[in-house]
């Protein structure tokens, strides 16, 4: 089977809108979309661009939970919102959500991390060690008995994470994961994404505002404005265009370096993604100078 | 002044959540906690309006001891917004949201629809004046949980995590928000750990670990010290990191953000050209 094959697209999207009942303009306009399968992919665009309601489709949540009209051709595993159910389509798709309190249903940091495999009937003790090697990836295994309510927002972020990627979906799409987390604790994510899409294949999907931390790992960022996609590539490719000035997305710091050069009427030899990609470019033209 | 006295804080009597934190905020200044998640940033910002009050220490804000004053007289001084904005929102429009404190202190209507105006035009919200905050995205909530402490014009602005999912405009008003309020002499603390952000606008820094003050000082010296910012679960700014192994200590101050980083390259290649005319 080659790369390309179709079986590799996994989620298939053509001419998509939707329009939230009650309201007039549509947050989706013409979004054309494949995702294949182990793609890591960065969705980002300023706020109200339509990120999170692409991320409802891709869930079910839309039209199932949050209604309103729905076009286009939709498949996702091969299965379509309108006519399948949440719980179908959240075989294969988990998705953290932005705002962890929203998500915390349980008490004790154990029981939300366990809920998922508990409804998915899997036997405690495996659930018990699944869990501990989850909270020891997030360097959380002194908080396993705390009560959830009592931690603070960054740390809920990180059960509301661990919660879900406990349950090993097929796609996992993570709105804002790393709003609220450290530089440190979001390169352990990272880790643990990396880790995850190598040993089981997951395709991943990161919604973003602030990704100076992910442009690297990311193998395509995807920008959107107005409910379309404007911009999609692989990082290097989308990251040479101005995206704070077209789309005013916050870009990672050398990115903006290279614009703000380039604005100045200097050329860097491409966009860093990396410190020291930067550095080996500024070592070389700061040699030839 | 806000001044935090060796403050102890515990929420269960069990674990401190400050360890003899010590700090002054003065006026007409900018300033940021950073630290992990868990270090006790957002426990030492509800201490600055008396929402939490010390174990042990004690807070004064312009000399008044945050035991002895009730929070609606500190609030007035010291205004505080959350990181989670729908903890703070109860109100059905946008309007009254940010107009409610302004109800409560008594001001007169003309003077609340004056200055609710004016904050919903810098945050841009004008357009959501009848919705309720809770039908606004993410983001929006965020901006106005930012805009109804603003309304009041406190002579302290304390917010945590602003940047926390914003784009590149609502980043550029959060600026304009902090330079404007520092400018008029009032002060601006904020808990974060968007280095980046930290880096273009370098206030002075609280770096906070496990409760303690682990270093403070000016952007320009903590944000370049590795270890202290390891320690506290954050990283060198990447700038910094690319000028540091460059080794252009051997230049001129090392830049820490896009602009100081720019100008750095330009001057480089401007003396070269002279060095080459001479």
């Amino acid at each position: 089977m080659s790369f390309t094959s179709t079986n590799d697209v996994i989620v298939d999207l053509k001419e998509v809108e939707f329009t939230y009942s009650g309201c007039k303009v549509p947050s989706l306009k013409r979004v054309n979309l494949k995702i294949r399968r182990k793609e890591i992919t960065l969705l980002t665009g300023p706020s109200g661009c339509g990120k999170t309601t692409l991320c409802r489709v891709l869930t079910g949540l839309i039209p199932n939970f949050y209604p309103g009209d729905l076009k286009g051709e939709i498949s996702i595993f091969g299965m379509d919102p309108r006519r399948n159910s949440i719980k179908d389509i959240l075989r294969n798709v988990g998705m953290v959500l932005q705002n962890p309190e929203t998500q915390i249903v349980m008490t004790t940091v154990f029981r939300e991390i366990a809920f998922g495999l508990e409804n998915q009937r899997v036997p405690p003790k495996i659930i018990r060690n699944r869990v501990l090697d989850m909270l020891k990836t997030l360097r959380m295994e002194d908080l396993l008995h705390e009560n959830v309510y009592k931690l603070s927002f960054g740390q809920k972020q990180k059960v509301a994470i661990a919660s879900i990627l406990i349950l090993r979906p097929k796609l996992l799409i993570l709105d804002e994961p790393t709003s609220y987390l450290s530089p440190l604790a979001t390169l352990e994510l990272i880790k643990l994404l990396r880790e995850l899409h190598e040993k089981e294949g997951v395709t991943i999907l990161i919604v973003e505002h602030k990704f100076d931390l992910l442009a690297e790992h990311v193998t395509r960022i995807i920008v959107m404005k107005n409910g379309t996609i404007v911009s999609d590539g692989t990082p290097k490719e989308v990251l040479s265009k101005d995206l704070s000035k077209l789309y005013g997305v916050n870009m990672p710091s050398l990115a903006k370096f290279y614009h703000k050069l380039r604005k100045r009427g200097y050329k860097m030899e491409s966009v860093p993604l990396t410190v020291r990609e930067a550095t080996e470019i500024l070592r070389k033209e700061m040699r030839e100078q | 002044m806000i001044k935090m006295e060796n403050v102890w804080f515990s929420y269960d009597g069990r674990k401190y959540a400050l360890k003899g934190v010590s700090a002054e905020f003065h006026e007409g200044n900018y300033y940021a906690i950073l630290g992990d998640n868990g270090s006790g940033k957002t426990t030492l910002l509800k201490h600055l309006n008396g929402l939490l009050r010390p174990n042990k220490g004690r807070v004064l804000v312009d000399g008044l001891d945050t035991k002895k004053i009730p929070v609606s007289i500190l609030s007035k001084k010291v205004a505080l917004s959350f990181q989670n904005p729908e903890a703070m929102f109860f109100s059905s429009t946008v309007y009254d949201e940010i107009a409610f404190a302004l109800r409560n202190f008594g001001y007169k209507k003309e003077v609340i629809d004056r200055l609710v105006g004016k904050v919903l035009s810098i945050f841009d919200l004008d357009r959501y004046s009848n919705y309720s905050p809770f039908n606004l995205s993410e983001g929006e909530k965020r901006r106005l949980a930012i805009a109804c402490v603003y309304a009041w014009e406190p002579k302290y602005l304390v917010l945590d995590e602003p940047t926390a999912g914003q784009d590149q405009i609502q980043r550029e008003l959060l600026v304009y928000v902090i330079k404007h309020v520092v400018r008029q002499g009032r002060t601006v603390i904020i808990a974060s750990h968007d280095v980046e952000f930290i880096a273009e606008t370098k206030p002075y820094i609280f770096l906070l670990k496990e409760g303690k003050i682990l270093r403070e000082g000016p952007a320009e010296e903590v944000l370049l010290d590795e270890k202290a910012l390891e320690k506290a679960g954050l990283i060198i700014p990447y700038i910094a990191q690319v000028f540091k192994s460059l080794d252009s200590e051997r230049y001129r101050k090392i830049p820490i953000n896009p602009d100081e980083a720019s100008d750095f390259i330009l001057n480089f290649i401007k003396r070269d050209d002279n060095f080459d005319g001479s």
